[in-house]
């Protein structure tokens, strides 16, 4: 009696204990079955460590550098500076076509601090700035509308940025906000501050808070043949104005004036969960070297 | 004419004595009570400002009945009619039916039958829609899990959802008690009504999605799915989620039992008194945990420049072994407070989370996230707790509850709280004050319960008291499951004040 | 929780004291043996069963009643059932002076009784747990007879040594003849008299005849309790299953 109670237990204990888990995911894999296009070739992607499946198509996720050059006249420091900003964007372009998306990651500047002397030491007081990390998390983003739906190549179109500024009746051209309190001004990089703060390291340190607009005029781009990759050129503008600053001499804001040559973009398709970080810890890898 | 007038005499006494009988076989009770209720915050509710209103306007009628064909046999019957007090009607249509304008419903709390010394002098048994209390400690009974809990409305916290069920009890001996249950089908516990609010997509005042709720998984993954999703416009986003579970299938393999032995310890005449049980269960948890979801990516058709995301979670009622003890301790002197305790080990099933992103309808390999929501991991909840008479009109009852109702060791973890509650009586008892409340340990958040209550006349109370709920209601940390505050989240419900009145026979 | 039926088992005190049972011979008796057979003369019976009606009557002179049902057997062991009011429905249970139980329809639920609520009263009544927890006089009090007349003996009650009842003097006043207590007097340590009970209106319950009215009063509040024996039956035959947990499953 004993012993037949015994087994009794185990048979129950494992008969409760059998397939004893429940799994999501596979529950997802039976109901959703993934299936194969011809878009899907697998083709090899240039970054050996970076999957993502060629199309055809430029709907999908990109990743995106943007140069611009200008030139930056700062008295006492710099009459003519050249000045590169490359800027670091995810795109989005929707399975319709109907647009672009484009989000702000990151926005390296380089000035040129070549000495007309080679045998002179590069100028360590040439303007540098850094966009804090308030700002590249604050997902700024700027949408374009197509004039028409884009299947196959990247049509040209303008992309308006606006910083720390919102709700102008004109927003690629009524003057920019230049205080603090001024109506539109906002804290878009939630930093306590107005506008977006930018991290001065040169020649003064400090923070300013600027409110900025940035138009790219962008070329028509063509995908690669193997739809990985698209490049062109584009002509931008630039107008900054500071509403506020931790050191009274920031707020001066030196213009910057766009260079004819030298303007370039290039696209990278990238997968749907590439993110910001992923871009700016990998994008000197992603993308060839431009001159 | 003599001996006819016997006879009718004889038969009046015996016309009366039957009906003597009858009534003496049945026992009717019950209680009409009026229930109203006003929520006193405008922030808890799904849209901000939404709030300073009638909640509740309800009028319950329970009877009772309990009949005895025989002294070992008895047939229970408690029904509630419920009326809500609320106008559901929109359209004209529907002002010609009444069940519009006053809605009601009814319920079967309990129908059973029960038989006692039959077959055996020491067994009883009772078959039927039954509900049933394990545990010793008041309200958190983690070895009580034979009934589901009923939420529907949280401030009759201790109701059940009735269920059918056989259940056994064997008496051996004048000291241990032996019970066995069986219950065919499951059945999940009722939420309050605000448990929506749990799963519903935040957006702004223009429609913009600003926040969906935390899925149970990594932080890295959250932070994968959260850039992937801030990669689009927020306005061009509109949010569709709908929350399913998954009901377990009909068979033997999930159906639920649970075996108890009670003891009643003799500690000798200076001892005090021990009751001790030990108890195995075998069913599911009857709340919710998160299962899946589908996040589907579609073009709206109304307008191509949004896109709909078709949000799909499904949840389900994961499995579980518990084996479980409860002791109540009555010390024989009055200057010592009485001590009970219960502890349950449990054993889950695992629970592993998927969500996965669509793009019209096709599953993205690359967007299959994954996560164990419940480890296999056993697990412990317990409750200990004191209650101590200061004087005839004061009494505390303190408890420590390790595991609320609805926590089983998910990514939202299992939480340490405090339930005190202080009753104070005054003019003969007449008017009772209790002061009582849950405190989550972990979070700080509480929820508190301070109510009223006067007996005008005996059998007719007056309760007024408020709910309220402490907290933040933003998630403490939206990038983690278990990121977000027991009593302030708004799933947990409204703050509300309340006045009830009820009769009682 | 536990609070709201312990008093009644006082009633039981009270009620039973107030029982009549037979003439006894005439006999000389010592004032301990008068007590005994005052008790013995309360649980003489197998079991008991006692509807009753309790009112609580305020100094203003306001009432409220509540009614219930008592079931007994032996010294220790009653039942009772609340079959009015808002605890309809409600029972209490003592297995033994340490082991006591309630039963609690809202929970639907069977809760042990601790020894720190015997303190407390039910419904502004003027019984505590400790009068009815402790029925039997013989047990703990030693009786001295103060004096006696024609009808009655008066006996004086002072705790036995090792017993520490909650009243250290207790004065009854007893009938010859028939061994019923007619009035019993409670005093605190310092002597001030605290609760009064009296016995009144004899009445016959399938034959046998017993006070149908138990009066205690609290004289420092001029409080007090009523209670109307409306039914009294003994021998039933209750069996000992009818005084455990079983019993308080069964019945709700």
């Amino acid at each position: 009696m004993k012993k037949y109670t015994v087994w009794l237990a185990l048979a129950t204990f494992a008969f409760a204990c059998e397939d004893w888990k429940s799994s999501g995911p596979d529950w997802l894999r039976d109901a959703y079955p993934a299936t194969c296009s011809a878009a899907d070739s697998g083709a090899a992607p240039a970054d050996g460590t970076l999957q993502v499946a060629a199309s055809d198509r430029i709907a999908g996720t990109w990743a995106a550098r943007v140069v611009q050059k200008g030139t930056i006249a700062i008295p006492s420091v710099c009459d003519a500076c050249v000045l590169t900003l490359t800027d670091l964007a995810l795109a989005e372009v929707p399975a319709d076509g109907g647009g672009i998306l484009w989000r702000f990651c990151d926005q390296p500047m380089v000035v040129d601090t070549t000495p007309a002397d080679p045998n002179d030491p590069p100028d360590p007081s040439a303007p540098r700035s850094v966009v804090p990390p308030a700002l590249r998390e604050a997902g700024v983003r700027a949408w374009t509308p197509f004039e028409s739906p884009a299947t196959n190549r990247f049509p040209a179109h303008r992309v308006l940025w606006l910083w720390g500024v919102r709700d102008l009746p004109g927003p690629a051209a009524d003057p920019l906000p230049d205080s603090p309190d001024a109506p539109g001004v906002f804290d878009q990089d939630h930093d306590g501050h107005p506008g977006v703060t930018i991290q001065v390291e040169s020649p003064l340190q400090g923070e300013r808070y600027m409110v900025r607009r940035a138009v790219w005029n962008l070329s028509e781009a063509a995908l690669s043949a193997d739809g990985l990759t698209a490049s062109g050129t584009l002509t931008f503008q630039v107008e900054e104005k500071a509403v506020g600053a931790d050191n009274p001499l920031l707020t001066i804001v030196a213009p910057i004036t766009p260079l004819n040559d030298g303007n370039t973009f290039d696209l990278r398709r990238v997968p749907a969960d590439f993110t910001c970080a992923d871009l700016v810890a990998r994008f000197q890898s992603l993308f060839e070297p431009r001159p | 004419m003599k001996r006819a007038s016997v006879i009718l005499v004889i038969a009046g006494l015996c016309g009366a004595a039957r009906a003597s009988d009858w009534t003496d076989k049945v026992e009717f009770s019950g209680y009409l009570q009026s229930d109203l209720r006003y929520v006193i915050e405008d922030y808890r509710g799904p849209r901000p400002g939404e709030g300073f209103r009638f909640e509740m306007n309800r009028n319950d009628l329970n009877l009772r009945l309990k009949i005895h064909p025989d002294p070992s046999a008895q047939a229970v019957v408690d029904a509630r009619f419920r009326f809500y007090g609320f106008n559901e009607s929109a359209t004209l249509p529907e002002l010609v039916r009444r069940t519009r304008v006053d809605p009601y419903d009814f319920q079967l709390n309990e129908a059973y039958l029960a038989v006692r010394g039959h077959p055996f002098d020491a067994m009883d048994f009772r078959v039927g829609r039954l509900i049933e209390s394990w545990g010793t400690a008041d309200m958190f009974n983690p070895t009580d899990n034979l009934n589901a809990r009923d939420f529907s409305d949280p401030l009759d916290y201790t109701a059940k959802v009735p269920n059918q069920m056989i259940e056994v009890s064997v008496y051996p001996t004048d000291w241990l008690t032996l019970t066995g249950v069986f219950v065919p089908v499951f059945k999940p516990s009722l939420l309050p009504p605000s448990a929506s609010l749990g799963f519903a997509v935040e957006t702004t005042r223009d429609g913009c999605f600003l926040r969906a709720p935390t899925p149970p998984l990594s932080r890295a993954d959250i932070h994968r799915l959260q850039g992937l999703f801030a990669m689009a416009d927020p306005c061009r986003l509109s949010f569709a989620p709908e929350v399913r579970t998954v009901t377990p299938p009909l068979n033997f393999r999930n159906s639920q039992a649970a075996v108890r032995a009670k003891v009643q310890a003799d500690l000798g005449e200076h001892g005090g008194a021990l009751d001790l049980s030990f108890s195995y269960f075998y069913g599911r948890f009857t709340f919710p945990v998160a299962y899946t979801a589908v996040a589907n990516l579609v073009p709206s058709s109304q307008n191509p420049d949004v896109t709909e995301v078709r949000y799909t979670a499904q949840m389900i009622y994961p499995r579980m072994h518990v084996a479980g003890a409860d002791f109540a301790y009555s010390p024989p002197v009055d200057w010592l407070p009485g001590l009970f305790g219960e502890v349950a080990l449990i054993f889950p099933e695992q629970v592993t989370f998927g969500l996965a992103v669509l793009k019209n309808g096709v599953l993205q390999p690359s967007l299959l996230f994954s996560g164990v929501n419940v480890p296999r991991t056993p697990f412990v909840k317990a409750t200990v707790g004191v209650d101590y008479t200061f004087t005839s009109w004061l009494y505390m009852n303190v408890q420590y509850v390790r595991g609320f109702f609805d926590e089983f060791n998910d990514r939202y973890g299992l939480h340490n709280y405090l339930a005190p509650a202080v009753e104070l009586k005054f003019f003969e008892d007449e008017w009772k004050i209790r002061l009582a409340g849950a405190w989550n340990l972990d979070d700080l958040s509480a929820a508190v319960f301070p109510e009223l209550t006067v007996v005008v006349v005996p059998s007719i109370e007056l309760t007024g008291g408020v709910w309220a709920y402490l907290g933040d209601t933003k998630p403490l940390d939206p990038q983690s499951y278990a990121g977000r505050s027991k009593f302030g989240q708004k799933a947990t419900g409204r703050s509300v004040a309340y006045l009830k009145a009820r009769v009682t026979w | 929780m536990t609070s709201a039926s312990r008093w009644v088992f006082g009633v039981v005190l009270s009620v039973l004291w107030c029982a009549t049972g037979g003439p006894a011979a005439a006999e000389d008796l010592s004032a301990q043996r008068i007590l005994e057979r005052m008790d013995q003369v309360i649980y003489g019976f197998d079991d008991q069963i006692m509807d009753v009606k309790m009112t609580v009557v305020d100094t203003d002179g306001s009432s409220k009643s509540y009614q219930f049902t008592i079931y007994q057997k032996g010294a220790q062991q009653r039942l009772v059932r609340f079959t009015s009011g808002e605890v309809q429905g409600m029972a209490t249970l003592v297995e033994s002076p340490t082991r006591m139980y309630v039963y609690l329809p809202g929970f639907k639920k069977v809760r042990q009784v601790a020894a720190h609520a015997m303190g407390q009263t039910f419904a502004g009544s003027d019984y505590t747990m400790d009068d009815i927890s402790n029925p039997t006089f013989a047990s703990r009090y030693q009786a001295a007879l103060d004096r006696e007349d024609d009808h009655h003996w008066y006996l004086v009650l002072t705790p036995k040594s090792g017993e520490n009842p909650l009243y250290p003097r207790v004065e009854i006043t007893v009938q010859k003849g028939t061994f019923f207590q007619n009035e019993t007097r409670y005093f605190d340590e310092k002597g001030r008299l605290v609760k009064t009970m009296s016995c009144s209106e004899p009445k016959d319950y399938h034959g046998r005849s017993r006070y149908s009215v138990i009066v205690l009063k609290d004289a420092r509040t001029g409080h007090s309790t009523r209670f109307d024996i409306l039914d009294f039956r003994v021998n039933q035959g209750l069996k000992d299953s009818m005084f455990t947990v079983r019993e308080l499953q069964w019945s709700r």
